[in-house]
Formats: C-alpha cells, sequence, structure tokens
C-alpha cells in the first residue's frame, strides 16, 4: 500500500529534523563551554559546534517484482526520504575572549591571557531551529495529507 | 470480476488514483529532503500521457500486443502510467537543493483536492450500479 509507504517517508523527515534540533539544543546549551575533555597545546580544547549531515533515502523494494521493476528503472522510483548520514564538527576557529583570571584561559605564547570560547553562534542556531520547526510542520501535514487520502480510500463504495 | 465494472472510465480513475498516490509519496519525499544539500525535486508526471490517450482517435487501426513489453499500436488507457521525473534546473539555493516548500506544500493540496474528487467519482460510478441493481425492488 503506497500511502503507508509515503507514511514512512515523511516519518524519515521527522526524525531527521528532531535530530537536527536536538543537536542545535546541545550547541545552544554548550555556548559557554570551555572544557571537552581533549587538550592541545594551548591548554582545554572548548566544545566544537556539532551539524547533521543528510543525504536522501532510496526507496526500498519490498518483494521480488518491485525489487525488478526498482532495478529497471531506478531513476523514475519516487525516493523514500532522507536519512541523517553523519555529525560532523565545524571547523570554523574558535571565538577568543580576553580573561586572564579564567581557570581555562592561555598561559603563554601571543595569546596568553585569553579564553579560547565554543565557535557557536547563537543567532546561527536561531536561524536553524526556526528552519528545522517549519521542516517538520511541513512533513506532520504530509502525513495528516496520507492519512485523510488513505481514509478516503477505504470509504470507496460506501455511498 | 464482473464485465459490467470493466468500464475504461474505472480503469482511467484507477490510474488516476495511482497517479495520485505515487505523487503524493513523491511530494512527502521532497518534503522530508528539503534540507539535503544537492537533493533535486522530482515531480509525477501523468496528465500529459492521459492527454495523449485521450487524444487517440479511437476509429484508427489499433495494434493488439500479446506481451506487455510489445509497443502500444493506439491502445487504450490500459499502458496509460505516471512517470517520475527529477528536476534539475531551477536550482536558487546555495546547497544545489531545488526544493520550494511553498511550491510543494501547494502540489500536496491540489493533490489531495484531486484524489477526493477521483474517489467521490469512482463512489458515484457504484452507487449508480447499485442504484440499477436495487431497481426491482
Amino acid at each position: 500500500m503506497r500511502f503507508l509507504t509515503s507514511i514512512d517517508t515523511s516519518a524519515s523527515g521527522l526524525t531527521a529534523q528532531r535530530f537536527r534540533m536536538d543537536i542545535i539544543s546541545n550547541n545552544l546549551a554548550n555556548v559557554n563551554s570551555t572544557r571537552t575533555g581533549n587538550s592541545d597545546a594551548d591548554g582545554v580544547l572548548p566544545y566544537r559546534r556539532q551539524m547533521p549531515v543528510f543525504a536522501a533515502r532510496q526507496a526500498e523494494p519490498d518483494s521480488f517484482a518491485s525489487a525488478l521493476s526498482a532495478a529497471e528503472d531506478r531513476r523514475n522510483a519516487p525516493g523514500g526520504g532522507v536519512r541523517v548520514v553523519s555529525v560532523v564538527e565545524d571547523e570554523a576557529p574558535f571565538k577568543t575572549v580576553y580573561d586572564p583570571q579564567h581557570p581555562d584561559a592561555i598561559r603563554t605564547g601571543p595569546l596568553a591571557g585569553y579564553v579560547r570560547m565554543p565557535n557557536v553562534n547563537t543567532v546561527t542556531e536561531m536561524v536553524d531551529m526556526i528552519s528545522a520547526t517549519r521542516a517538520y510542520e511541513a512533513n506532520v501535514t504530509a502525513v495528516n495529507a496520507a492519512k485523510s487520502m488513505a481514509m478516503k480510500a477505504l470509504e470507496i463504495g460506501k455511498g | 470480476m464482473a464485465g459490467f465494472l470493466e468500464t475504461p472510465i474505472l480503469r482511467t480513475l484507477e490510474k488516476g488514483l495511482d497517479a495520485a498516490s505515487i505523487r503524493h509519496q513523491v511530494i512527502s519525499d521532497n518534503l522530508a529532503n528539503v534540507d539535503t544539500p544537492g537533493y533535486k525535486r522530482k515531480e509525477v508526471q501523468f496528465e500529459d500521457e492521459l492527454a495523449a490517450v485521450i487524444d487517440r482517435d479511437e476509429s484508427a487501426m489499433s495494434g493488439k500486443r500479446s506481451d506487455p513489453r510489445h509497443i502500444p499500436l493506439n491502445g487504450g488507457s490500459g499502458d496509460l502510467s505516471s512517470r517520475v521525473v527529477t528536476m534539475e534546473g531551477e536550482s536558487f539555493r546555495n546547497d544545489g537543493n531545488n526544493v520550494d516548500v511553498d511550491r510543494e506544500m501547494a502540489e500536496l493540496a491540489k493533490n489531495s483536492l484531486w484524489y477526493d474528487g477521483m474517489i467521490n467519482q469512482i463512489s458515484h460510478k457504484f452507487s449508480m450500479v447499485k442504484n440499477v441493481l436495487q431497481g426491482v425492488r
């Protein structure tokens, strides 16, 4: 039944957007975290902003016949939604704040007295959050439409 | 199935419902991939095929197919099918994705209405047959 497949497709979108929201929350929560447990020559390393990587998912064939036809026209098949491939760290440079009293301030070198802060930009995260919310809502609308279409199909022949 | 239900109209409506459900699947896929870099939106083409079938001259000679792989010669709506095409161009975003949420939502609404309309047509067909069957009482 095609509608159940399209609900799965939308569900993958919901999962992906919710996961993105989790990552955004984590970034916002760690906006001032100067310690991650790792360190380099200049001292402890602050939190790095994380980003999800999305990729389109191929439709999964559910029988031999559909696998055969999918092999014949893979280009013509509707896709199976989205999936999160990995979470990558933003390699953008850390913000530095001059604060010699801070326990994590750099002790020596030209940056002595500066504290490295996470490369999280609150404004970017807020904009990403709005985008994730809207995309989530769009997927919910698609699920509702699929539901009402499936219900309508069950009404054939009732009148 | 009973022969009187095997009408060309019902067959065409059936194909239309198929196309609507595939189109819904494609729109859901486009919406799910709204943030996937490099994803290109897909579209279902059905109306063009339908128009081509309707415009065919019914009185002209038609070829009989003994194998589904034969190329139809002026056949009926039996070979009517929808196609999923990937829209490569029209990208206006930096990440190469060309999904426009507004457009997809409009397509979604249109498709739902179209589907409901066809369901009503099919129900109407069946209720007419029912009327005839109940007529003797």
